[in-house]
C-alpha cells in the first residue's frame, strides 16, 4: 500500500503487520521529522522490531516529504494533525493509536495528543520542543535556518549544477529542498507555529515517553514535559545530540519496545463519540511536517557546489 | 546440474533480474538510467545512487510480485541500513530466487 489519498493530499504509506498480534496490540505510527526526513529513518530502526513485539505499525511521508506529494500550502502543525486524523480515517483505522515522533514529527504527534485526543493512545516523543519558551525558541531557529537555506538555493543555481554533473542523489536532495522551501508555505508556517501551553500539556491524559540527548538544545523540553504532563517518562540518553534515532538506534529500540510492553491491553473498541475524528478540520488544510537535521543536509550542496 | 538445469536457472534468473530492473526504472526513472545497464554486479547505492526511501519503495514491489514468499523485512533485518544500501542487485535477485523456489540459493553461487 503506497497510495493513500487523505486531507486532499496523496501520501506515501507503508502498514507493517505485525509477526503475531496478540488481541489489543497496539498500532504505532510513525512521524519523521522536517524537509530531509522521511519515513525511511523510522522503517530502517524502530519499525521492524515493533513489528516483532506485535504491534501494527503505520508509516508514512509528511506532506511535501519522501515520495508524498507536495502541496503549496497545509504545513501547520494543526494541518498536519488534520492530515494524520484523515490517513487514519483512510485506512480504516478507528482505535486510538500510539504515536511515535521524531523531532518536529514529535511536535505533530504532541498536538493531536491536545486537539484529538480521542485518537491518541500514548506519546513517544524524541527530540521535540512542544511547549515554552524553548518550543518558540527552537520553532524561530528553524525558520531562520531553512529561510536561509532556501535563498541560497534560490540563487546559487545548485539544482542545475548537480543536474548536469548527474549526481543523482544530491540533484535530488537539492530539487526536494528546494521545491519545499521556496514553493511551499512551510517555512512560513514554521515560523508562525505556536507553542503548547502548560496547561495544554498538562491536559494530556495518555502516557507520554520523552527521549532526549543529554547535550541536545532541546534537552530542557525534557523538563517542561516532567512538569505539566500527567502521565510523563523521561530518558536523557548520554553523551548524545539532537540525532538520538540515528546514533542510539539501538537504545530507543529497547526503550520503545519496554514503553509498550508496559502499555495497559486494551480491548478493541471504536473511536467514540466523543472524540474528534476529523470532523473539524477545515477543507483544504492538508499537510504535515517533521524533520531532522534540515539544515546540515541541505548546506552541503551549497557548500560542495560553490 | 545437466545442462538443461543450468538453462532453466539462467532464464529465471534473467526472468527476475528482468523484473528488478523493470521495477528500479520505475523507482529511479529511465533518464537516469539510460548510461547504466544492470546486472547481478549493480550495486543499489554506488551505482544507482538509490536513496533510502526508493528501497522501501523497490521493496513494497517485491512483495506485491511475489507475495509474502518474499519477505523483504526478514532478509534485511539483520543488516544495518549501510549493508543494505551497498547491496549488490545480484544478491537480491538470488534471495528472491531462493524464496521462489525454483531454484536453490546455492546454483547461483557461481
Amino acid at each position: 500500500m503506497a497510495d493513500v489519498h487523505a486531507n486532499g493530499t496523496r501520501f506515501n504509506v507503508q502498514v507493517l503487520e505485525p509477526q503475531a498480534r496478540a488481541a489489543g496490540g497496539p498500532t504505532l505510527v510513525f512521524v519523521h521529522g522536517l524537509v530531509t526526513d522521511n519515513l525511511s529513518s523510522f522503517y530502517y530502526t524502530l519499525a521492524g522490531p515493533a513489528t516483532v513485539a506485535g504491534a501494527r505499525v503505520i508509516l508514512y511521508d509528511l506532506r511535501g516529504h519522501g515520495r508524498s506529494d507536495r502541496p503549496e500550502d497545509g504545513y501547520t502543525a494543526d494541518d498536519g494533525v488534520a492530515d494524520l486524523c484523515a490517513l487514519l480515517d483512510a485506512l480504516g483505522v478507528t482505535e486510538p493509536v500510539h504515536l511515535v515522533g521524531n523531532s518536529y514529527g514529535g511536535v505533530l504527534a504532541t498536538r493531536m495528543a491536545v486537539t484529538a485526543p480521542g485518537r491518541v493512545a500514548g506519546l513517544m516523543l524524541i527530540e521535540a520542543s512542544c511547549a515554552g519558551p524553548g518550543a518558540a525558541a527552537w520553532f524561530e531557529d528553524m525558520a531562520n535556518t531553512l529561510s536561509v537555506t532556501a535563498l541560497r538555493l534560490e540563487h546559487d543555481g545548485a539544482r542545475d549544477q548537480y543536474a548536469k554533473a548527474r549526481q543523482r542523489r544530491m540533484a535530488r536532495l537539492v530539487r526536494h529542498v528546494d521545491g519545499l522551501l521556496n514553493r511551499t508555505s512551510l517555512v512560513d508556517d514554521v515560523a508562525a507555529e505556536r507553542p503548547l501551553r502548560d496547561d495544554e500539556l498538562a491536559a494530556i491524559r495518555c502516557p507520554v515517553l520523552g527521549v532526549y540527548g543529554e547535550r541536545s538544545e532541546l534537552v530542557g523540553a525534557a523538563a517542561e514535559l516532567e512538569r505539566h504532563v500527567p502521565d510523563c517518562t523521561i530518558e536523557i540518553l548520554p553523551g548524545l545530540a539532537h540525532t538520538v534515532l540515528r546514533e542510539a538506534t539501538g537504545t530507543l529500540r529497547d526503550i520503545l519496545l519496554s514503553w509498550l510492553a508496559e502499555q495497559p491491553i486494551r480491548a478493541e473498541q471504536p473511536v467514540g463519540a466523543e472524540q474528534p475524528v476529523g470532523a473539524e478540520q477545515p477543507v483544504g488544510a492538508e499537510q504535515l511536517i517533521g524533520a531532522e537535521q534540515p539544515v546540515q543536509a541541505a548546506k552541503s550542496p551549497i557548500r560542495e557546489g560553490a | 546440474m545437466n545442462t538443461t538445469d543450468t538453462a532453466d536457472a539462467t532464464n529465471r534468473t534473467d526472468t527476475v533480474l528482468d523484473d528488478v530492473t523493470g521495477m528500479l526504472v520505475e523507482i529511479v526513472g529511465e533518464d537516469f538510467l539510460l548510461d547504466v545497464e544492470i546486472t547481478g554486479d549493480t550495486t543499489f547505492s554506488e551505482d544507482l545512487a538509490l536513496e533510502s526511501i526508493e528501497f522501501v519503495a523497490l521493496a513494497e514491489m517485491l512483495q506485491k510480485r511475489y507475495g509474502d514468499r518474499v519477505d523483504f523485512a526478514a532478509f534485511i533485518a539483520d543488516m544495518d541500513l549501510t549493508e543494505i544500501m551497498t547491496m549488490s542487485v545480484g544478491t537480491l535477485v538470488a534471495y528472491i530466487e531462493g524464496r521462489t523456489g525454483a531454484v536453490r540459493p546455492e546454483d547461483l553461487a557461481r
